[in-house]
């Protein structure tokens, strides 16, 4: 019986018509993996960055330092590196990786580009921005607006309204 | 077959499994002389770590076949074809497990004394066992190993595959692989004598 398995295999390629997916394809789905990874790893830069910023802007040896750290940005960060991970892993030579190094290895990328980043200054640009034009962030980040030096031109953006 | 420049007929013995891959791209009759050089080896491997009968089993190889060819641009040269179609087969065992929802629950040991005696000589059990009371004994310490372990047993011990071929059929790195296999060796060894 054994012995037919391959011609019934082949039987079925032909009736069904069957042909090899395109080498394009498979490029394409490992390319997106790989973008994928970059992206993640790259975000999670900018949230490191951002991190460093307000960890900057507000001292965490302060009464409030708990309302300063930046839990939605240490959130996205995790999300991205789990990303990151995910989708090195999904690459085609992936999984010959220890998982820790590849979570290590993302976690140091993303810890020297987000100090590059904030040494352009560009984590406190995207925070204005997101500040700015982003009403959920703006909810969602907690500014101390008497603890930080702020640009003029944002800051009434934070002050808060004196009551008469 | 024959080899039209050279009219000569086409030795497909001599063929490695790559090259026989490039020539199925040409022309999908010479998958038939892969899936030869595979049938009986994933065959016995599926029988192996599913537990169906043998029906079942070729029906899994046959579908194992047909995705090898639909996938095969999909195949990395910095592999071993044995290895890639090995892992096609596991994970064609593995949605066979989530079709019919039903995890192998008894290992049936056939025709294998040389994994007998690898085993007993690894793991250092007594050698001077009887033969049958060792097989009837490895069956029930198998049967009692989780899945995960089973498997990387048989591709060990009865597949004989390297802790890089099997690496790259389970697709765990091969750290994980040679802790899986020294956790297997201890809960077997443990089942055995317990």
């Amino acid at each position: 019986m054994d012995k037919n398995i391959s011609q019934k295999a082949l039987k079925t390629i032909r009736d069904k018509k069957i042909k090899p997916k395109s080498k394009l394809e498979f490029s394409i789905k490992e390319y997106l993996f790989w973008l994928v990874f970059v992206l993640s790893v790259f975000i999670g830069s900018f949230a490191v960055s951002i991190i460093i910023f307000m960890v900057n802007r507000g001292g965490l040896g302060r009464q409030s330092a708990l309302l300063n750290v930046p839990y939605f940005w240490i959130i996205v960060l995790l999300i991205f590196l789990f990303l990151a991970y995910f989708n090195f892993k999904h690459t085609k030579r992936g999984y010959r990786y220890n998982p820790y190094l590849v979570v290590v290895t993302s976690v140091l990328i993303s810890i020297v580009f987000g100090f590059v980043i904030y040494g352009f200054d560009q984590a406190e640009r995207t925070d204005r921005m997101l500040y700015q034009k982003v009403p959920i962030y703006r909810k969602m980040i907690h500014y101390e607006s008497n603890i930080m030096p702020m640009n003029e031109q944002i800051k009434p953006l934070f002050e808060r309204k004196k009551i008469k | 077959m024959y080899d039209m420049n050279m009219h000569k007929p086409i030795d497909y013995q001599d063929k490695t499994d790559e090259e026989l891959i490039i020539l199925t791209l040409k022309d999908q009759n010479n998958f038939l002389y892969l899936m030869k050089r595979y049938e009986a080896k994933l065959l016995r491997y599926v029988m192996r770590i599913s537990n169906l009968n043998k029906d079942e089993a070729e029906d899994i190889v046959q579908d194992v076949f047909i995705k090898t060819y639909q996938n095969i641009n999909d195949f990395d040269s910095s592999l071993k074809f044995s290895s890639w179609v090995y892992r096609i087969a596991h994970n064609q065992v593995i949605s066979n497990y989530r079709k019919i929802k039903v995890r192998p629950k008894t290992f049936i040991l056939n025709d294998d004394s040389n994994f007998l005696e690898n085993l007993a000589s690894d793991f250092d059990l007594d050698k001077e066992i009887d033969l049958k009371y060792l097989k009837h004994n490895v069956n029930n310490t198998l049967n009692k190993l989780d899945t995960k372990y089973r498997e990387v047993l048989i591709l060990r011990f009865l597949e004989d595959k390297d802790y890089r071929e099997i690496s790259d059929i389970l697709k765990k790195p091969m750290g994980t692989v040679a802790t899986l296999i020294n956790r297997a060796k201890e809960q077997f060894k443990k089942n055995y004598n317990g």
